[in-house]
Parts: C-alpha cells; sequence; structure tokens
C-alpha cells in the first residue's frame, strides 16, 4: 500500500527503505486515530446536544430551583485590568442569582485597576477573617463596597499566575460553590443558575463548566450582552470555530464519558470545601484549570468516593479573544505548556486501576491527540519535504491526502455549526453559518499551521525549562459600548 | 506526480473520501442553514398565534368570553399551548377555570390523546401539561409511565399530574424516591405543594419518619419544616428517639427548629466531638435561648475550630444582650488571634466597629 504514497522509484532498499516505509505508516496510523477520535467525540455530541438543550430549558418549570440554590463566591481574577474592570464587574453585579458575593482579586498588578475599582464601586479596607487554607501569595488587605454590600476586593501580592490569584480568593470565599473567572468575560445574566442546576440534580456533583463564547464582534451595554455576531477580525472569526469545535462536541462529547479533563478557567464553577482538599489550584501551574480537574478526579478515584464532573452546553460565558498574532501566539503556547505539564504531573491517571473512561480512554486521548498533535504535524511535514526532495513522494497521491485533511476538518467545523443551531443558533440571519463554512476551508491555509507551530514551540519550551509565567494579555475593549466604559 | 493514476484503487478510496467528507460538510452546512429557515418559520407562525391568541385569552381572563372563536388547527396546538400554560401559571380561581373552560371550548381535550402518542417529546410534554392542568386521569398510564423519565421536566410534570390526580397512590411513589438522583428535595417538596389538601400528609410523615432508613431522616425533616411546619417539633422528636446520635438529624433539626424546646439539645451540641454539630448547635444556641448564653458562646469562641469560632463571634453578636461596648469590651479582652479576628469581623457586620479602630488584618 505504501506504493500508492511513496513511489518506488528509486526507493532506498534495505534498511533505509523500511525505516521510511514505517515511519509512513506511523504517520498514517496516527492521522486514523486523531480522525476516528474526533469523528466518534463528535458523534456521541449529536445525541448528547439534543437532551443537553432539552434540560436547560426551563419551560413553565416552576421555580422548583430558587429557593434552595447554594451561595456561589464569584472569583474574578484581575491583573492589570484598568480598562475593563468596572465594565465586568458591573454586569456580574447584574447576575441573576439570589445569593452571590463578588470577589475581585487583584493580582499585584502595576495599572490603576485597584484605583478604579475603589472609586467607580466605593470600597474601603474591611476586617475579613480569614485563613490560608489553600496556599497564596500573601493577601495585604480585603475591600468591601459600601454600594454593593456582596462586592469585596482582594489586593494580594503577585504570586505568578492566576492559580495563585483564584487560591487568594478561595481562602476568603464564604459560600459553598464558588465560581472562577476571568476580567474579560461577561457572564449571561442566569448562567450561575444554568449551571448550579447540575449541582442540586445530581446530588455529587462536584465541579461544573459551561460553554465559552469569543465576545468579539458582539455589543456589552452597562454589563449585558445587547447583540452578538461574528468578530470583524479574521483571526477572531477562526477562534469562534475553535471553541464552537472545542465546547460543542469536544467537552459535551466528554462529558456524555464521564471523562470530562478540563473546564474552562474562563467559566466554572466548583465545590468549595471539595477544591481545598485537593490543595486548591497549584500556583505557578500554566494549565491551572485542567490541573484541578484532573487532581479531582484522581482524588475521588483514589479514595473511591463517588463524584460527577459535568458540563453544560448552554453558553453562559462570552469572553475575549486576542485579535493580534503576538496575543494569540503566547496564548497558545500557554495551553500547550499547562496541557504538558498537566498530563506529566498526574501520569500515574494513565490506564491505573479504577479509573474508568478518564485514566483508559480521555487521558491516552490527551497525550495522543492533543499533547502530540503539534509535533506528529511538524515531523509529518518534514517527512512529506524529504521524500518530495529526495524524489520518493507521489505527488498525486498526496495532494490527495491534504485534500481529504482538509475536508476532515471541514467536516468536524460544519458539524459543529449544525450543532449550534441545533441547540443555541446564538448568531442571528444565514450569514454567520455561510462564512463560518468559509472559514473553515480558509483555516487549513496558513491558521492550522501557525497554531501548530505556536503550540511545538510550548511543547519545546516547556522541555527546556523556560521559566512559566502568564505575560500580560493585550485586550481588545471594541465590544464595550461607548457609553459604557 | 503521475507515479499513481486516479484509477489506482488506495488512491481512488482517498480520493471518494474526500469528496465524501467535503460533500458532508455541505450537507452539515445546508442542514444548519434549513434548521434556520425552518425556526423563523415556526418563530413567525408562533409570533402570529400571539398576535391573534393573547388578546383572547386575556380577554377569557377577564371574564369576557368572546362568541366567535377563531378556529385553532391540530399543529398549532402546541404552540397555542404555549401561550396558554404561560398565562395559566399566573391566574387562580376564576380566571383559571375560565382557562380551562377555553380549552373544552376548543376542543383540545378530544385531541390531546393524539398529542401525547406524538413522537415528538415535546409535543407529548405539552399534551402532559395541558391533561394536567386539566385534570384529566386519560394521562395517568403514561404519567406512570414516565415518572423516572431522564428528562426532568417531563418527569416532574408525570409526578405533578399523578399528585393532582391520584396523590394517594403518588404520595409514597414520591416520598420513596427521596434519596434518587433526579429527585431533589426542591422537587419534592414542589410537588407536594400541589397535593390536594384533603390529603393528610402528616400521617405519611409520620410513618415515614417511623419506618424509614436512617439516611432519609434528614430530609424527610425538611419535608415536614416546608409541608408541616407546626408539627415539625414532634416529628423532630420522633426522628431523635428513633435515632438519637445521629449527627445529620440533630443538625437538621437544630438548623430548621425555632422551639425552645430544643435548647437543652442545642447546649449539648455545642459540646460536641463533630464540628458540624457543634456549628449547627452555636447557632441554635443564638437562635432558641431567650436566656443569655454568652458564657457558652464565649467558650465556643475558643475552639480549636475555624469555623466553631466563625459561628460564635455571628452568634455572640446576634445576643438580644449584646451591643456596642460589651462587644468592645469583649474584644479587649480576648488575645486569641483568630477568636479577635472572627470577632472584628462580626462586628464590623453590626456596624460596632469604627473605621480607624483596627489595622487592616492579615491572616491568622
Amino acid at each position: 500500500m505504501n506504493e500508492l504514497w511513496l513511489t518506488t522509484q528509486g526507493l532506498a532498499s534495505g534498511a533505509a527503505g523500511i525505516a521510511i516505509v514505517i515511519t509512513f505508516f506511523i504517520f498514517l496510523v496516527y492521522s486514523v486515530i486523531v480522525t476516528g477520535s474526533y469523528l466518534a467525540l463528535n458523534i456521541i455530541a449529536l445525541f448528547a446536544v439534543r437532551r443537553a438543550t432539552r434540560d436547560g430549558r426551563e419551560l413553565y418549570m416552576p421555580k422548583l430551583h430558587e429557593r434552595s440554590l447554594p451561595g456561589v463566591s464569584l472569583l474574578l481574577t484581575a491583573y492589570n485590568e484598568e480598562q475593563l474592570i468596572a465594565a465586568s464587574v458591573k454586569s456580574l453585579l447584574q447576575l441573576n442569582y439570589p445569593d452571590f458575593e463578588l470577589l475581585v482579586i487583584h493580582d499585584g498588578g502595576k495599572d490603576n485597576t485597584m484605583n478604579v475599582m475603589i472609586n467607580t464601586f466605593e470600597m474601603h479596607p474591611y476586617p475579613a477573617a480569614f485563613r490560608y487554607e489553600v496556599p497564596c501569595a500573601r493577601i495585604k488587605c480585603v475591600y468591601k463596597s459600601d454600594k454593593y454590600p456582596n462586592l469585596i476586593l482582594l489586593d494580594k501580592e503577585n504570586g505568578g499566575g492566576k492559580a495563585d490569584a483564584i487560591n487568594a480568593g478561595i481562602n476568603i470565599a464564604r459560600k459553598e460553590l464558588f465560581c472562577s473567572m476571568d476580567a474579560d468575560s461577561i457572564l449571561e445574566r442566569d448562567a450561575l443558575q444554568r449551571v448550579v442546576r447540575l449541582f442540586l440534580n445530581k446530588p455529587g456533583t462536584i465541579a461544573a463548566g459551561g460553554t465559552v463564547r469569543i465576545i468579539n464582534g458582539c455589543k456589552v451595554k452597562d454589563g449585558n450582552l445587547v447583540s452578538v455576531d461574528l468578530p470583524s477580525s479574521y483571526l477572531a472569526c477562526f477562534q469562534v470555530l475553535e471553541y464552537l469545535r472545542a465546547f460543542l462536541f469536544g467537552r459535551l462529547g466528554w462529558s456524555a464519558l464521564k471523562a470530562l479533563l478540563i473546564i474552562s478557567g474562563a467559566f466554572g464553577v466548583f465545590k468549595r470545601d471539595t477544591v481545598v482538599k485537593v490543595g486548591g489550584f497549584t500556583a505557578k501551574c500554566l494549565g491551572e484549570d485542567m490541573d484541578l480537574v484532573v487532581k479531582l478526579h484522581k482524588h475521588h478515584i483514589d479514595h473511591k468516593i463517588p463524584y460527577h464532573i459535568n458540563f453544560v452546553p448552554d453558553p453562559v460565558c462570552w469572553t475575549d479573544a486576542p485579535e493580534d498574532l503576538a496575543t494569540l501566539k503566547k496564548q497558545r503556547v500557554r495551553w500547550q505548556r499547562g496541557l504538558i505539564e498537566v498530563l506529566i504531573k498526574h501520569r500515574a491517571l494513565l490506564f491505573s486501576r479504577r479509573s474508568g473512561t478518564v485514566g483508559w480512554v480521555a487521558y491516552p486521548f490527551m497525550i495522543v491527540v492533543e499533547a502530540l498533535s503539534p509535533l506528529m504535524e511538524f515531523l509529518g511535514l518534514i517527512f512529506t519535504l524529504l521524500m518530495y526532495f529526495m524524489g520518493y513522494l507521489n505527488g498525486a497521491a498526496a495532494l490527495v491526502f491534504i485534500f481529504a485533511s482538509v475536508g476532515l476538518g471541514l467536516l468536524l467545523s460544519t458539524s459543529a455549526i449544525l450543532l449550534e443551531e441545533r441547540s443555541f443558533h446564538v448568531y442571528p440571519g444565514y450569514r454567520p453559518s455561510i462564512k463560518l463554512f468559509f472559514l473553515a476551508i480558509i483555516e487549513n491555509f496558513g491558521y492550522r499551521q501557525l497554531n501548530s507551530w505556536w503550540r511545538l514551540q510550548g511543547t519545546f519550551q516547556h522541555f527546556k525549562g523556560s521559566e512559566s509565567k502568564w505575560g500580560e494579555m493585550k485586550r481588545n475593549t471594541g465590544w464595550i459600548s461607548d457609553d459604557s466604559k | 506526480m503521475g507515479y499513481v493514476e486516479t484509477s489506482n484503487a488506495g488512491v481512488a478510496i482517498a480520493l471518494w473520501t474526500a469528496y465524501g467528507l467535503f460533500g458532508a460538510s455541505f450537507l452539515c452546512l445546508l442542514g444548519s442553514l434549513a434548521l434556520r429557515f425552518l425556526r423563523y418559520r415556526k418563530e413567525r407562525k408562533q409570533k402570529q398565534l400571539e398576535v391573534i391568541w393573547r388578546p383572547i385569552i386575556y380577554a377569557v381572563i377577564s371574564g369576557e368570553v368572546p362568541s366567535d372563536l377563531p378556529k385553532l388547527k391540530l399543529g398549532d396546538i402546541p404552540s397555542f399551548g404555549v401561550i396558554w400554560l404561560s398565562l395559566y401559571q399566573r391566574v387562580r380561581g376564576d380566571s383559571a377555570q375560565s382557562l380551562l373552560d377555553l380549552l373544552t371550548s376548543l376542543s383540545i381535550p378530544q385531541v390531546l390523546p393524539k398529542l401525547l402518542q406524538s413522537r415528538s417529546t415535546d409535543n407529548k410534554l405539552m399534551a402532559l401539561m395541558l391533561m394536567t392542568a386539566l385534570k384529566d386521569e386519560r394521562a395517568l398510564p403514561y404519567a406512570k409511565a414516565m415518572l423516572d423519565h431522564s428528562y426532568d421536566l417531563l418527569s416532574h410534570t408525570a409526578a405533578k399530574m399523578l399528585m393532582v390526580k391520584s396523590p394517594e397512590t403518588a404520595l409514597p411513589m414520591v416520598l420513596s424516591r427521596l434519596t434518587q438522583q433526579n429527585w431533589p428535595l426542591h422537587k419534592i417538596n414542589s410537588l407536594l405543594d400541589t397535593m390536594p389538601s384533603e390529603i393528610r400528609l402528616l400521617d405519611f410523615i409520620n410513618q415515614a419518619i417511623a419506618t424509614a432508613p436512617q439516611k432519609h431522616i434528614p430530609l424527610l425533616l425538611n419535608i415536614s419544616h416546608a409541608q408541616v411546619e407546626r408539627e415539625f417539633g414532634a416529628i423532630s422528636r420522633n426522628a431523635l428517639a428513633r435515632f438519637p446520635d445521629d449527627t445529620d438529624i440533630i443538625v437538621t433539626v437544630l438548623s430548621l427548629t425555632i422551639s425552645p424546646h430544643f435548647t437543652p439539645l442545642a447546649r449539648m451540641a455545642c459540646q460536641h466531638q463533630n464540628a458540624n454539630v457543634r456549628h449547627a448547635g452555636i447557632q441554635a444556641i443564638a437562635k432558641l435561648s431567650p436566656e443569655d448564653e454568652q458564657p457558652a458562646l464565649e467558650q465556643a469562641l475558643h475552639d480549636h475550630d475555624w469555623l466553631t469560632q466563625h459561628c460564635a463571634a455571628n452568634a455572640l453578636m446576634s445576643l438580644p444582650t449584646m451591643n456596642s461596648n460589651k462587644a468592645q469590651t469583649l474584644l479587649n479582652s480576648l488575645h486569641e488571634e483568630t477568636a479577635k479576628a472572627h470577632l472584628l469581623e462580626a462586628m464590623y457586620h453590626k456596624g460596632w466597629l469604627q473605621p480607624d479602630n483596627w489595622q487592616a488584618t492579615e491572616a491568622v
């Protein structure tokens, strides 16, 4: 069969020839595994989305949940967020939830975030009694708002990452559940109700995530999302497709298999006491969101405690996507480093007894399909070029292979568009679906390769042991209406 | 190039696979556009129905039934049901009865059993909701079958139908699901709220308290508190007589009771080895006891457990005999940092702390 793809004319015989053929088959098998996994997840999600959408509907349901909803502490981390912080806080204060406190964690930034908070929300120091139940850098002072009794501001020393900042929030938080989120994110007004409902309906739920969508192109006024549209920037549009794929069939599929390993750092709800038991978020960890979820799985599997980690596909959180290459690169390098860091750290979970689909399906998938993919794509490209220059490549067959590969990528994207239409259809009109379809073709020529290259850099940086830091992210504020800034 | 022709079987398969993938992608796009088209059409239709029926339904609510009602097609019943139910949920008494009469005038009850057999779950749900409102017993077999359906709303509606139409059979069925998935306490309580008043829930609860497994008791106590609050004390005593050492039961009783009869239990709970019981005991002391319990709470303020100290500080500040001066004296007498921190915070919440009375606190 190798003759189809590699011409045998002049192909080195003996050991070199065998090595080339074996290498070719390794790439072929890898492609089949990746393709098969994604298609399988896609099919699972197709079945799960209908039910998940239906469960999310509150059609004539008496306000059953309202009187028994547990309290939630919203933890909003802010590092140099002076541009967005006031809009984010105003938006969160309008959440439709009976019992919540909002904790803004100023993570030792150098800009004017503290003053913006203190002046806008009339905050003053307050004698909060707290202890360091989970490790974090020193909390310097706690403030409370005169205008909003449920608004608290923490001023802390920078601990080198978001994980440390959230841990500080956990130490101050007083409610049964906490929800971690980013300052550049906007929540739907009933986001908490939709996600917390899972904790009530499924006793034993320890964590739940919701779908995160891209806010670029939308409009936010007075903290409310007033219109939804695709971003004008192509870079952000590509990310819309990525998020649709990742959340609508990725997370939903894994959740249906009871093997969800990631709850997005932009929006996740956790049981506070359970998180404290596993030591909170791991400081200095770049993949702190995945690390926590894997720790929770491991703790419950090791101690044989029944548990659920759930996901609601409802679009509950809208986040700002980078619109410049430098910021996007930082983000993708960080994600890849975080992924590898977590996978190596918790390798004991891989194929461990009693770990079920978590250790036997999701963990190997994360290693083979997610972590190794940039390396395999890069090596595959080198191999193809080598074969081409050595005259061993069957050009026609290679083109067919590329054609099929683009087709597969396109199918995964369009099935996500179909799932979106079948479930939440947030983008108005016909134009967004058609635009996303063409973008799903275009992304295969340049964007995908660039993404793999950045992730490969992340892989090398991890193994080289480069210092792991978050770095500053350039924010876009175009989605905030002028009178709300 | 050119070493392999597309006539070569392997490449041809790959090529056709690629064509297939592109074709499937294109179908997905068409599918999503078609779904959108259908959704827009449905929304337009819903709007048209709203324009026609909402004013009529409002008129019916206010007692002015139009003599000439427009015709309603079978296919429009689910959309009509959406409008009807949204208003039916908000009215009571004669207005509710007028709305039910409207359904009869439109001959809707005749077609509901057919809608119940529909392939669409949404249509089945709508039929069941309307039949529940009409108390139509033809839906009972279906409701029994749907009681444990994974779709929460369908299961809830089925249970509601059973509670409305056949409460004596339904009540034990519902109570027996207390610890099952998808049957949270608030769902059961809301179902009990719909039960006809002639059914004596108290008898069922007393029987359940006397026979149910230990893990059901705290949930039953919660239900008793929500449904038959006046009998909560007696029910709690029965539960405690059966399981005197169960910490969950003690915590539940102390958290819910407002009866001074449980003060001795609360005092004992303050000394309990289980921290959760101590918290409940301290909170109950502050809530129940008319006497000055300050010494017991001051003692709890020095407990080794962080949360017990926190509860004690808040309980102390809520005592009727406490005031700003007493709190300040108490604060000055404290030496332990954690106790001070909790008391400072509790005083702040009471408004008994001047901003210049304290330094920004560090964790202790």
